[in-house]
């Protein structure tokens, strides 16, 4: 029950920021028009925006979809999962937070793969039929076992590490090849950091970080 | 692992009565997978620069790497 309130708030959401989108949209629109009309008619045409904008916005609720369809996603997950592993899902839940899909479940090893590859492929795919079927307004993150959350703490770690490595030796750290997501991981724990800057270089799946220090410390 | 890739790319495809997947065996623990899909459906199967076809292979690698063989997707154009 908790979960579909969750949903319905992420919807809520998801309706204010179309809203907000609209809102700004059409401002530009209205801002354009008043520069070529008479400024009498500038409050006039402004009611109309009211107008035509209340109309839009009921249009926008009933084209959201109901809150059954995480449950779609979630089956399509569970089957995929499942079929891979030749094992169970026991456990499928979903962190409206962070659009997370988390799944526990034994034996699911093999679902996540070296270095999480065959979770990015699932996740991938889920993805592709989630936007093909207008189901999630933004890409979905799944997890196994809690694996990404394990490895966003360790590269983190590592980021903070090889930083302070780069300015103690006052010497660029080249790291090993990651994933775009791993990269992120990096770029934004030390993009705070004034020390360091970091750059990539190389292409998918070779592409990697350079950490250099920066010269006026 | 033939159920699996028909059901993912069924969910992909605008005509999932046209998804068709012949297995063939080579060798003792290879399974070849030939995906045929309706013309206006194959950059679907493939996407751009053959994501879709690789996240494919590698969620069926992975299927058959858990029984203890493996298996090559071809997608029939």
């Amino acid at each position: 029950m908790s979960e579909q309130r969750s949903m319905e708030e992420a919807i809520s959401q998801f309706v204010e920021s179309l809203e907000e989108e609209q809102k700004s949209n059409k401002l530009i629109e209205s801002k354009q028009k008043i520069k070529n009309e008479e400024e009498a008619e500038k409050d006039k045409e402004d009611e109309n925006y009211k107008i035509e904008y209340e109309e839009e916005k009921e249009e926008i609720v009933e084209k959201i979809k109901p809150i059954e369809d995480i449950d779609k996603i979630k089956e399509f997950i569970i089957k995929i999962v499942s079929s891979v592993t030749n094992s169970e899902v026991s456990e499928i839940k979903y962190d409206k937070e962070n659009n997370e899909i988390q799944i526990y479940g034994k034996d699911l090893g093999i679902a996540i793969g070296k270095n999480g590859k065959n979770m990015e492929a699932i996740e991938y795919i889920v993805n592709l039929v989630a936007r093909r079927k207008n189901i999630l307004e933004s890409s979905v993150v799944i997890d196994i076992k809690g694996y990404r959350r394990k490895k966003y703490e360790i590269i983190k770690n590592l980021a903070i590490r090889m930083a302070k490595k780069a300015v103690r030796e006052g010497r660029k750290i080249v790291l090993k090849p990651m994933p775009s997501y791993e990269r992120k991981i990096v770029h934004d724990t030390l993009s705070d950091n004034k020390e360091v800057k970091t750059k990539s270089k190389n292409k998918d799946p070779y592409r990697r970080i350079i950490i250099y220090p920066n010269k006026e410390n | 692992m033939k159920e699996l890739l028909e059901y993912m790319v069924k969910e992909l495809v605008d005509n999932p009565n046209d998804v068709e997947i012949t297995e063939e065996p080579e060798g003792d623990k290879t399974v070849i997978y030939k995906l045929k899909v309706a013309e206006n459906d194959l950059g679907k199967v493939i996407g751009k620069k053959g994501r879709t076809a690789n996240a494919l292979r590698v969620i069926i690698r992975a299927a058959s790497a858990k029984r203890g063989k493996s298996s090559i997707v071809k997608i029939i154009d």
